[in-house]
């Protein structure tokens, strides 16, 4: 019988059922008192046709613009997930058909598709003979996600209200289903059994695949049940075996109540928060900067919590986070200052106190346990922070599964993108998605329940604090380094101990000064995992996280490099924000931890401390002048060690030249040296400013590793250099 | 006269113009012109074949090297091109008459890529024809003939004009101007004469694409041909001054002088280094000559004067610095070798050379005494390994290698001692940065 279930019969015309096909299994038929679909669909399908409807939906964008997915339904008819974009359909004007199910001559009983009703534009039921009836959602079904659709006129005055029978296990049943497909309506009908159970997952739980939004029906014909979902649990019979009228339901009216309800819950207690940025140094390098952030201030909202704090859900860097100077709120129309009280332990999210109390009780939380309110219609909140006020995207929802991190099981809404609060219909939070602070894995978010949450409010976790008096320091090994591979490990017979070159990176140059240096790290050892003090979970040193590109500079073929091209030009000195000292500056300036590395094919480590990494190109400050068209930087160690230069000759580096400028028509390049000012050297940008200050004919002397020349430019305006 | 006179007319003739009353006469007349330009020259065009060792390819698989020669006295000394005579280990000549011989090098120079040959030729054979050079000015429009053997195909001539009779190229010499024409100059063509309507070599042809063929002028010719009979060699005085002109149209820099030329730097340790001499002081005489280099065209001709200085005696520069009059006092030295020795490593897969500070600035920037690759055999060892030109050797399994006799010392021990261990950590230096590479050599690139 199994076998049998995917017998799919199908028409092409708006039409009653058509001639059913031959029943595939009609010679393996042994058992003569089992009815065959054969022979009870004719009488079936001219009992249920008419009752396998579907309901029509036209969408517009919401107040906002706002025009959201849903996920559809599955068909059982082509066989494929039909998803819902209400911006294509806008678009192209098109209508989205999903079946129903008449119970009587006005009431269909559909799936949800957890679309706002802000979106939905017009509703229809359309009749198995074409017929469009105007038709509205009265009421939600949460635990089945269906919808209640009532037509606004008969549907046909021949339907009698279904009266369900309940099935007995022996029962041989049919499920019926219709759809429009392509504008076409096609039904089918399929046998169906309790013993086509399938296992799911690793929980005992059984379910049995089912055509959704089908009518069930026993072999006398008469109504045992609905589907809405593509299976249906088998201790849980029951789901299909009643009355929908004895579905928990929520009326529209409710529906309404519960999101006006949430809406005035959002405006009275979340306000728009500016967190101000320390600003970061312009830089000429294309690299990543440890910090996240580029910007020097973040727009995001807060929730206003019954202590009078303030619950900001954003995810910051520790180095993002070193960098924060001040929060700024809007409450009513008043910009009003808060200040820093600590970032939460195992989620991205601070906690800030206003300097002036706000007049609100506090948003609520629904402590309950989570598993009995994930099942309910749930409502998910998206937020827009404005200048002065909050938006709001108020959109049912409901879980759609789980997914588990640590030992944990999270689980997971529709609609899920920017997804950030999820209320339950008491106007209570009952989920916030956060991220969890992993260094490993930034910028995944879990949906983390309330009753979880509310006691995690006052853990805080200091490396996450502002930290004012230490602002951008980049920590440091002093090492340069070189991506471990297969080849390079055999050859220096320590395969075995680099997991055949998939670990560790060769070091290549120590710096002067450094934190290496100073532990005898040399040129050629390995440097294989970082253990920070505070985590004994090692940081692996990979060849993959850290591979190396052997570029080299193309100072050979510098003169042939077109000027658009110049910014994107690498620096050719090592670069001190690289991912190695990311990491540590990561773990925070004083932090120690332990270096593990190979020398002489023996595994050894070292006890260091994270150290700030003396000023370098990356961070030193720039000075620009748009009469010439170049940013300037002063020598900083490394830049002087690469071009072998003593601490005292003199010089600037051409950090940027921009193309199409007098400093570029004159050939000037990026990250050549200005050595001489008219006759004068320059030993800082200050300097520089001094002497170039006010004129409009100027003589350099360029130097490119070794070679100098002359460079004489006359500007339009008079040169003058502005701090960047 | 008679020439411009006819080369107007022929022009009218050529747009189709028929009011000239006889031009099939002034036709034959050019045409009677040009042969006997010809025949001139001509005879002492040979074709040139050299086996050459090819150490760019990391491998001493050697080429066959097709190109021209002119023969420039009887008793078979030859023109080519350095390029067509470099690492020749035979050459071998064709003469017009069909007569071959084989030939030595004499003498040459990279810079202007001018090597003197001498042709093997029994002590009783009788003068060879040779061909003259002009002793008049070349101007554009000049009518010129190419002759050589293009693509191998000797005995051709092919006709033109001088297009630019001062073309600096920057990359291709610092001592000589080129002449630029349109007379099709093709590879095999290198080293042939470039020759004028009275049957004299006015340049020798280098380089060439399409209509642009460029020939060593006979003026820098002349200047240098002197000192490759004598030393071998151009024999370059090294003074170490990096000079700027005054204006430079590209990059909009136009310094406020008449006269002069600016000194943009001085290289290490130079003799000008060594006598004070500073950037931006102001050269405007040598030896009581004024000098002024207006634009970079000027240069090569000063470079070559300064260049063909003697040793032994003192250069007398009036020089202006900071509005002051000085006069700094030079003794050149020899420049000495401006290459490089290169030293093969087939197993390995590459060439090495050592850096020499004229042709490697950059390398010499990041390690005067050293060796890099200079050659890599594409199908080799050490390009499977991510070797690659410009690499800067460092250290071969943590031994520092600063000189080709220590690498082939580490080569030789590597490739006998094959069977025990089959790769090689080089520490290198890439633009700067310092890289390891595993070299695997267990394949043996020679088995096929």
């Amino acid at each position: 019988m199994l076998k049998n279930f995917l017998t799919v019969f199908s028409a092409t015309a708006i039409a009653v059922f058509p001639v059913f096909a031959q029943d595939s299994t009609h010679e393996e038929q042994k058992e003569q008192d089992k009815i065959t679909i054969s022979t009870i669909a004719p009488q079936l399908s001219s009992m249920y046709n008419n009752r396998l409807v579907s309901v029509k939906y036209k969408f517009k964008p919401g107040k906002t613009g706002y025009k959201p997915n849903s996920p559809g339904f599955f068909c059982r008819i082509c066989g494929k997930i039909h998803k819902l974009n209400t911006d294509k359909l806008i678009q192209e004007n098109n209508s989205f058909f999903i079946p129903g199910i008449a119970l009587d001559d006005k009431t269909v009983i559909s799936r949800n598709l957890l679309i706002p009703e802000d979106n939905i534009a017009k509703i229809s039921i359309v009749t198995a003979d074409g017929k469009n009836i105007p038709a509205n959602i009265t009421a939600f079904y949460p635990g089945e996600n269906a919808v209640a659709v009532v037509a606004e006129s008969s549907i046909d005055d021949n339907l009698k209200p279904v009266e369900f029978k309940d099935a007995n296990e022996n029962d041989q049943l049919f499920t019926m289903f219709a759809g429009i497909e392509q504008g076409k309506r096609i039904a089918g009908i399929t046998p169906f059994s309790t013993a086509a159970a399938v296992k799911v997952g690793g929980k005992m739980e059984y379910m049995i695949p089912v055509p959704p939004l089908s009518m069930i029906v026993n072999s006398d014909g008469q109504p045992v049940g609905i589907t809405i979902d593509s299976d249906i649990e088998v201790d849980s019979l029951e789901k299909w075996r009643h009355d929908p009228a004895a579905w928990e339901s929520i009326s529209i009216q409710q529906y309404r109540d519960n999101i006006s309800k949430i809406a005035s819950e959002l405006h009275d207690n979340t306000v728009p928060v500016r967190i101000k940025l320390t600003p970061l140094p312009k830089t000429t390098s294309a690299n990543n900067l440890w910090a996240d952030r580029k910007d020097d201030e973040i727009k995001t909202f807060a929730l206003i919590l019954n202590s009078g704090e303030l619950f900001v859900p954003e995810m910051m860097s520790i180095a993002d986070s070193n960098r924060i100077q001040e929060f700024w709120i809007n409450y009513n129309g008043n910009t009003i200052k808060a200040e820093y009280v600590g970032s939460l332990k195992k989620y991205g999210a601070i906690i800030i106190k206003p300097e002036e109390p706000l007049q609100t009780k506090g948003i609520q939380f629904n402590l309950q346990n989570p598993e009995l309110i994930e099942e309910q219609l749930l409502y998910t909140v998206i937020t827009h922070p404005m200048d002065n006020r909050m938006e709001f995207q108020i959109m049912p929802s409901r879980k759609d599964g789980t997914v588990s991190r640590d030992d944990m099981i999270y689980p997971t809404f529709f609609p899920e993108e920017e997804q950030e609060l999820v209320f339950s219909a008491d106007g209570k939070i009952c989920f916030a998605a956060l991220n969890l602070r992993e260094k490993n894995n930034p910028g995944k978010y879990f949906n983390i329940a309330a009753n979880k949450l509310v006691p995690q409010l006052n853990q805080f976790n200091p490396d996450y604090a502002p930290k004012k008096d230490q602002i951008l320091a980049i920590g440091w090994l002093g090492v340069q380094y070189q991506s471990m591979d297969e080849e390079l490990a055999y050859s220096q017979g320590i395969s075995h101990l680099t997991e055949n070159g998939e670990k560790g990176l060769i070091v290549t140059a120590i710096m002067p000064g450094s934190p290496a240096e100073k532990a005898g790290i040399e040129p050629g050892d390995v440097l294989i995992s970082i253990i920070p003090d505070s985590n004994p979970t090692p940081i692996e040193l990979t060849s993959n996280d850290f591979y190396t590109y052997n570029f080299g500079f193309p100072w050979e073929y510098y003169d042939q490099i077109p000027e658009n091209y110049y910014d994107e030009i690498p620096m050719p000195w090592p670069d001190y924000n690289d991912k190695l000292n990311n990491i540590l500056s990561a773990y925070g300036i004083g932090s120690g931890y332990t270096l593990n590395y190979i020398r002489n094919a023996e595994n050894c480590s070292a006890q260091m401390t994270v150290e700030a990494a003396p000023e370098s190109f990356f961070n030193t400050p720039r000075m620009v002048s748009n009469a010439l068209g170049i940013t300037i930087a002063n020598l900083t160690s490394e830049v002087r060690h690469y071009l072998k230069m003593a601490d005292n000759d003199p010089g600037v580096v051409i950090a940027r030249v921009k193309s199409g400028s007098k400093a570029a028509v004159a050939g000037m390049k990026p990250y050549e040296i200005i050595t001489k000012v008219d006759d004068t050297p320059v030993f800082s940008i200050k300097q520089m400013n001094e002497l170039c200050q006010g004129k409009s004919h100027l003589k350099f002397e360029i130097k490119r590793l070794n070679i100098s020349r002359i460079v004489s430019v006359k500007t339009d305006e008079n040169v003058s250099f502005k701090n960047l | 006269m008679k020439l411009r006179f006819l080369a107007i007319l022929l022009a009218t003739a050529a747009a189709g113009c028929a009011t000239t009353d006889n031009p099939t006469r002034i036709e034959n007349d050019f045409r009677a012109i040009v042969k006997e330009a010809n025949s001139k020259v001509f005879p002492a065009v040979v074709y040139i074949h050299a086996i050459a060792a090819n150490t760019e390819s990391g491998t001493d698989k050697a080429n066959a090297v097709r190109g021209s020669g002119v023969i420039i006295s009887p008793d078979g000394e030859v023109l080519t091109n350095f390029h067509v005579a470099d690492k020749a280990s035979s050459i071998r000549c064709l003469l017009n008459n069909a007569e071959a011989y084989d030939a030595e090098i004499i003498g040459f120079d990279k810079d202007i890529d001018l090597a003197l040959l001498q042709l093997k030729i029994p002590e009783d054979n009788p003068p060879l024809p040779y061909a003259e050079f002009t002793d008049k000015p070349v101007q554009e429009g000049d009518f010129v003939m190419a002759m050589g053997a293009p693509w191998g195909l000797n005995r051709s001539v092919s006709l033109g004009i001088i297009s630019c009779a001062t073309r600096y190229l920057p990359e291709s010499s610092e001592y000589s101007l080129w002449y630029q024409t349109d007379a099709a100059i093709s590879p095999g063509n290198s080293g042939g004469p470039l020759v004028n309507t009275e049957g004299r070599v006015v340049g020798i042809n280098t380089l060439g694409a399409d209509k642009l063929g460029f020939a060593i002028p006979a003026p820098t010719i002349k200047d240098i041909l002197p000192r490759l009979r004598e030393y071998g060699k151009a024999n370059w005085a090294w003074l170490g001054l990096e000079l700027q002109p005054l204006n430079d149209f590209d990059q909009n820099i136009y310094f406020d002088f008449d006269s002069g030329v600016i000194v943009s730097d001085t290289q290490q340790d130079s003799p000008a280094q060594k006598a004070g001499f500073q950037p931006y002081d102001r050269i405007v005489s040598v030896n009581g000559q004024p000098v002024t280099i207006k634009n970079s065209e000027d240069m090569p001709e000063l470079r070559r004067k300064l260049g063909m200085m003697p040793f032994d005696q003192e250069i007398n520069f009036d020089v202006i610095r900071d509005n002051e009059n000085i006069t700094i006092t030079v003794t050149p030295q020899p420049k000495g070798r401006v290459e490089g020795n290169e030293l093969i490593l087939e197993r390995w897969g590459f060439t090495a050379k050592t850096i020499n500070r004229f042709e490697n600035p950059f390398l010499f920037f990041y390690s005067p005494n050293g060796i890099f690759i200079y050659g890599i055999d594409s199908s080799g060892n050490a390009a499977y390994s991510g070797l690659q030109n410009g690499d800067i050797i460092m250290e071969i399994n943590h031994k520092p290698v600063k000189s080709l006799d220590e690498l082939k010392a580490v080569y030789d021990d590597a490739v006998e001692n094959i069977n025990r261990k089959s790769n090689a950590l080089f520490m290198i230096q890439r633009n700067g940065s310092i890289y390891y590479v595993a070299l695997d050599f267990s394949r043996d690139t020679n088995k096929k």
